[in-house]
This record gives C-alpha cells, sequence and structure tokens, in this order.
C-alpha cells in the first residue's frame, strides 16, 4: 500500500547560490509548524510551545499555524489510523514546497503499543520524514532539539533544497 | 451504593415487579436475562416506573468461543439516580434484528451504531446503517474473534460536494485529537451538523483482550492522557477488587493525589482551550506556562512528564521522593493564585459573558442523552462518583461538589474552575495528612513465604500475568476529569479477559453536540465544542 509521494523540487531554475541561502535564512527565521494530532499527543507538543516561552527563548522560534497550506513544517504526534491517512495525505499535498515533516512520538512512528487493523504502523515509509522524535510520549526537550537540528540543517548546505533532502 | 448492600428491599420489589430473578454477579451489579422481544416493555417500564431512567452504557459481545446458539449478547446498563444502583441487562441475540431503544434513549443510537460497525448487528429502524469508528472501506467487523484482517483497497475520500455544506476538520485547533465536523449552514446560522468520529480509534477493547491484567495498565495509559490515566487506575482498582485485595492506606491516598492533580491538569487543559475560542490570547498563555509547572511536577515524580506508569496493580509504582510534598503545595498555589486572578477578571465581564452564554442544556436533556462529570453537574445536577462510591478517601476527606444553573458554557467554565480549587483542597489535605507504611503490597502478602520453589513460580506468575482472577463480570467505575468511566472485564475460566467494555464519558457527548450547536453561528459552536473537552482518543477508543 506504499503509495509513492513526489519529491518536492522547487520549480525555480534559478541557479541555487546567493538568493537560495537569502531564502532559507528567511524561512530559517519564520518558521510556521502544522500540528497534525492522532490522539491528544499535541498537548505535549503545546506544552513545548509553552516550555520555549518558559525558559524565554526566543519566542519566534517556531510558530504554530493553524492552515496547513501557510506552514513549512508538518508535526505528526499521535497515532494514525487507516480513516484518517487519506486525510493526512490530503494535508501533506496542500503544504507549499519546500516542505518539511517531523513524525513526533512512538505512536505516529510505528503505532507504538497499538498493533491494530485500524493503525497505519510503517508511516516514515509512506511518508517523506525529515526528522523522527522517539519517545511515548514525546519529551518537548527532544522536540526542541528536533527544530534546532532542522535549523542546522537548513543552513548548513550550501546549495539549497535539493541537497538538504538528498540525504 | 452502586450495589445491593442496604437495598435489598428495593431488589426484592424489583424482581416482583418486572417478573424476573435478578442475579447478582461478582461485582454486586444487579443482573438479568431478557429475550429480545421484550426487551423493550421491560426497559419501558423500568425507566418510567423504577426510576432507571439513565442510559449508562449499551455494549456487545461476542460469545462465539462458548459456541452457543445465540451468538452474540449485548449488556444494557441502567443506572437509578435516586439511590445509586445500577442493574445489568444481558440479551443473546442472532444479532439479525434487535430492538433499538432509541424513542426512550436517544444516546442508545450511537452505541448501537457502534455495536453494528464492531459486531455487526443490526438493530432495527436505526437511522444509519454506516460504520461508526472503522473508515469506511474496512472489511469485516474487527471485534469478532474469528476476526482476520485483510489489507483495505485505499480509497480516497468525497470531495466536498453540496455548496451550503462545510467540513471542518479532521485536524482543528480546537479540538484535542482529529474530528470531522460537517457544518450545514442556513443564514450563516448552522441547520444540521454531522460530527464525525474514527479518525483516533485504535480498537483498544479488542488489543486488551489478547493482554494479560499486567500488559494492559501501559496500553491504556497511552491511550489518551487524561482518560488514560484514570482508566488505568480504574483497571489496578478492578482487578485488586476482584481479587479481594485491599492496598495500603498510603497506595490509596497517593492514587488519590495523582488522580486530583490529573483532574487539574486535564481541568486545565480544557480551560486553555476555551480562552483560545474566546482570542483572550494571554489567559490561554498564563495558563499554559501553570500547566507547564504542573507537568515539571509530574517529572519529578518518576521522569514521566504525563504521570505515566505511576500505578500498579496493588499499589502504586514508587514512593514519593523527599521534598516532593511541598514542591507539590507551591506549584498548587501559584495554580490557584493564576486561576483566581484570571476569574476575577472574566467572570464578571460582559464580554465574557455573552460570549459564554451559549447552548444551553437542560438537565433532563443531559440525563436523556447519558451525560456525565462536570457538564452534568453544570446542569444542576448532583452526580459525582467520589461522593457516591466513597473509594479510597474520598469519604473522609472535605470538598464539595460544585453545581450549575442553566448548563450552558459560561456555568461549565465555573463548575470547571471551582472544581480545580475543589481538587488542590483534596490534593493539600492528602500531603498533610499523608499515611505512613507501604506504598505496595509486598511479595509476602501475595505469595506466602517466598522460599519454597513453587511459590517462587507462583510469585514469578504472578509478577507477569497477575493475579488469578475469579470467572465472571468484574466492574469498577471512577469519576474521571470528563465524567463516569467504567470498565468491565469479562473472565472466563482460563484468566484471560474475553470482552472489555471501556466506557468513556466523552462518547455521549459528542453524540449530544450536534443538537447543542443547532442554530449557533459557526464561531458559537466552536466555544461549545471547546467547552466539552471532547478528546478524540477517549471518545473512539
Amino acid at each position: 500500500m506504499k503509495i509513492q509521494i513526489p519529491r518536492s523540487v522547487p520549480s525555480s531554475p534559478l541557479s541555487p547560490g546567493f538568493f537560495t541561502q537569502w531564502k532559507l535564512a528567511g524561512l530559517k527565521h519564520s518558521l510556521q509548524a502544522f500540528v497534525y494530532d492522532g490522539s491528544g499527543e499535541s498537548e505535549q507538543i503545546k506544552l513545548a510551545l509553552g516550555y520555549l516561552g518558559f525558559y524565554e527563548l526566543p519566542a519566534q522560534v517556531l510558530a504554530p499555524r493553524a492552515s496547513v497550506a501557510c506552514s513549512d513544517i508538518l508535526i505528526i504526534t499521535g497515532v494514525v489510523t487507516e480513516k484518517a491517512w487519506p486525510r493526512l495525505l490530503s494535508l501533506y499535498n496542500q503544504m507549499p514546497d519546500p516542505k518539511y515533516i517531523i513524525i513526533a512520538g512512538a505512536n505516529a512512528l510505528s503505532g507504538g503499543v497499538f498493533k491494530t487493523p485500524h493503525i497505519v504502523c510503517d508511516l516514515p515509509s509512506r511518508l517523506h520524514a525529515d526528522i523522527l522524535i522517539p519517545g511515548s510520549p514525546v519529551q518537548p526537550e527532544s522536540f526542541v532539539k528536533a527544530i534546532v537540528d532542522l535549523k542546522d540543517r537548513l543552513m548548513s548546505t550550501r546549495f539549497g533544497v535539493e541537497e538538504a533532502h538528498a540525504k | 451504593m452502586l450495589n445491593r448492600d442496604g437495598m435489598s428491599f428495593f431488589w426484592a420489589e424489583l424482581e416482583k415487579g418486572i417478573k424476573r430473578s435478578l442475579l447478582f454477579t461478582t461485582d454486586g451489579m444487579g443482573q438479568v436475562e431478557l429475550a429480545e422481544t421484550e426487551l423493550l416493555n421491560i426497559t419501558q417500564d423500568l425507566k418510567e416506573n423504577w426510576g432507571f431512567f439513565f442510559l449508562l452504557d449499551l455494549s456487545a459481545m461476542d460469545l462465539v468461543d462458548e459456541a452457543k446458539r445465540p451468538r452474540f449478547q449485548i449488556i444494557y446498563e441502567l443506572l437509578n439516580l435516586e439511590h445509586y444502583l445500577r442493574l445489568r441487562l444481558i440479551v443473546k441475540t442472532d444479532g439479525k434484528k434487535v430492538p433499538s431503544l432509541k424513542n426512550l434513549w436517544p444516546n442508545s443510537v450511537g452505541y448501537e451504531r457502534e455495536a453494528l460497525d464492531l459486531y455487526g448487528l443490526s438493530f432495527d429502524e436505526s437511522e444509519k446503517k454506516t460504520r461508526l469508528l472503522s473508515s469506511s472501506n474496512f472489511i469485516g467487523h474487527s471485534g469478532l474473534k474469528d476476526f482476520s484482517h485483510q489489507k483495505c483497497v485505499e480509497t480516497k475520500f468525497a470531495e466536498r460536494s453540496a455548496f451550503s455544506l462545510e467540513t471542518f476538520g479532521p485536524q482543528n485547533p480546537q479540538t484535542e485529537g482529529p474530528f470531522l465536523l460537517k457544518f450545514n449552514f442556513h443564514d450563516e446560522k448552522i441547520s444540521e451538523l454531522d460530527l464525525e468520529i474514527g479518525y483516533a480509534h485504535k480498537g483498544i477493547e479488542k488489543l486488551l483482550e489478547s493482554k494479560t491484567f499486567v500488559q494492559a495498565l501501559p496500553i491504556l495509559e497511552r491511550m489518551d492522557f487524561c482518560t488514560g490515566h484514570f482508566s488505568s487506575l480504574a483497571w489496578c482498582h478492578m482487578v485488586e477488587t476482584a481479587d479481594g485485595k485491599t492496598i495500603p492506606e498510603k497506595a490509596r491516598a497517593l492514587r488519590m493525589l495523582f488522580s486530583e492533580l490529573v483532574r487539574i491538569y486535564s481541568h486545565m487543559s480544557s480551560l486553555i482551550l476555551i480562552a483560545d475560542e474566546a482570542r483572550l490570547e494571554s489567559m490561554s498563555w498564563s495558563l499554559l506556562r501553570e500547566q507547564e509547572r504542573l507537568s515539571q511536577l509530574f517529572a519529578k515524580f518518576n521522569g514521566s512528564r504525563v504521570l505515566d506508569g505511576v500505578y500498579s496493580i496493588g499499589g502504586v509504582a514508587q514512593d514519593l521522593p523527599i521534598g516532593w510534598g511541598s514542591l507539590c503545595q507551591t506549584t498548587l498555589k501559584s495554580i490557584k493564585k493564576t486561576i483566581q486572578s484570571l476569574s476575577k477578571q472574566t467572570t464578571r465581564s460582559r464580554q465574557w459573558m455573552n460570549r459564554m452564554g451559549l447552548s444551553p442544556l437542560s438537565a433532563k436533556q443531559a440525563l436523556d442523552w447519558g451525560v456525565t462529570g462536570p457538564m452534568l453537574r453544570a446542569c444542576g445536577v448532583n452526580y459525582d462518583l467520589r461522593k457516591i462510591i466513597g473509594h479510597y478517601f474520598y469519604k473522609d476527606i472535605e470538598f464539595e461538589i460544585p453545581l450549575g444553573i442553566n448548563g450552558d458554557c459560561y456555568d461549565r467554565v465555573l463548575v470547571k474552575i471551582e472544581e480545580i480549587y475543589q481538587s488542590s483542597k483534596i490534593c493539600e489535605q492528602l500531603i498533610d495528612n499523608l499515611p505512613a507504611g507501604d506504598f505496595h503490597l509486598f511479595d509476602s502478602q501475595l505469595a506466602g513465604q517466598s522460599d519454597h520453589p513453587q511459590q517462587l513460580i507462583a510469585k514469578e506468575l504472578r509478577f507477569s500475568i497477575g493475579p488469578n482472577l475469579k470467572t465472571g463480570i468484574h466492574e469498577a467505575s471512577l469519576e474521571a476529569p470528563t465524567g463516569h468511566l467504567s470498565l468491565t472485564a469479562h473472565v472466563d475460566s482460563r484468566n484471560t479477559a474475553t470482552r472489555v467494555r471501556l466506557r468513556t464519558p466523552g462518547f455521549p457527548l459528542s453524540q449530544l453536540y450536534p443538537l447543542l450547536v443547532r442554530g449557533l453561528s459557526l464561531e458559537q459552536s466552536m466555544t461549545a465544542l471547546s467547552s466539552l473537552h471532547l478528546r478524540a482518543a477517549e471518545v473512539d477508543r
């Protein structure tokens, strides 16, 4: 049942270089995230956002958005059921390029303790994920680490999106 | 209360009245077996003449292992709020055409659709023959004992068609977990709403049938934070009661302490949703900060921020760390201070009253729909299992139950705020008077002296499988933050649970919600939704 999702390729034929770097630098400082919450676990993500405020980290580290069409990161937490999978795929398709996927928690990664026919147990093979976070439930510290890692990865490659994705 | 003690007169009268002999199960609940044809008459009699006007639960069970002719049995649980008695009606059926109770209790429709989905039973005149929890292309009925999973064919969901239909979700910032809301508008007001659930349906009840009593705990805990915490507690409570063990006083006090802290946490997350919806962002952020403080308090207990793994069968997993009690007092004080200042700013404000005074629910409607918890108390019905059952030390501890009048969003918020105060009052009393002694039943009490090899094996089995329970039905009910949580396990002679039923308080609320928002605008309907505090993981299980 594996669905081949085309890799996100930037449509602009502009040569990579200064402009890509510029774009990525802009992206790095204004990341917008959309949280797909399979089952009540987004509380932990909310807490992670609270966590950022609690320790007076810069508040613009990550801004939660209510619309997936305006966001750069899709955070998937909680279980993903077979019933919800087409909906999740449509959320993925609505995202603009470049899109980054974070799968947070054992429940989203593999179903966790819930190995039942209703659950999608192979989400990372169905959806290209940039960062996988272990834990059930996810610790906010590891979530913050994932965001920091993603930002580092954004800026570490010279040639922008293509190389950032070609791991 | 909730059993036969002291109410034998009532039960004897009831036996004469309905001309059936009552059977008292291992959990002390009255039980009657009925035929399909007489179900409607007797339930109507029970509702009108005997005060059983609350349908608590309806669940189906597959008896295929017992190789009896009627393959299924349907279990109805009725509640008498006058004397707090519970009656279980068992109807054996082959599943072709079961009478529907929707004329007596409107909330039975949701349960019947669930039984249709999981067991393939067909209830007559049921409105929708569609699946409730599984996806529409799911093959077979997952609750059946001989169910084998086939990979379902990938289908795309239907695109939105009618111009007046607006779909929300399943991912929606106002809900905790995925729900699909299909609105139908008439002049900007909602004329019809269809709340589709099942996007977080994991099939926990079926999963628990293949687990031992000890293995069930982590699964129940990970279902959802609030209700999962309480259902694991209910599981421990059920197994201990069925085993006839009394846990030490300290374990009882610690269990109460944790469950009250989780109640505070849950009510706070509900208030955060409501504040978000009322566009009071600073209120939601300050509540979030206090909730974070509570999470850090939990993390200081055993490293888990959501307080999982604290219960084990026979007590609690570990003792309180040194200094935790005073930290808890400080946290509670800070929470109370924040909530006090926030409620001072909002409760009497005209803007808040205008935004919150909507979707009123009358007590009769609430009882018909099987609503429990703060929602029911906001309607003015005094129903709180902590006072009624009085398990652990709830009888000895001083606390009050707040009641509302109108049952609208405003009252629900007030009830939740007052419950936070009352819960913190309970916590403070518990920390001040924490009993000394063990926090767990120790091995010597569980399996005798452990020098003999046979006893060692018995001890080991007890550790990995759990105690040997009597054959029969075991049940435990608790007051979860959102209402009456009841967990029923049918244990057979092989010491496994053949059917586990988890009655979650959110399910009837999800069925009631479309009725509450008729005539409201879209924005108001979202306020009503956040005041219900629906959690998908709890509703779908």
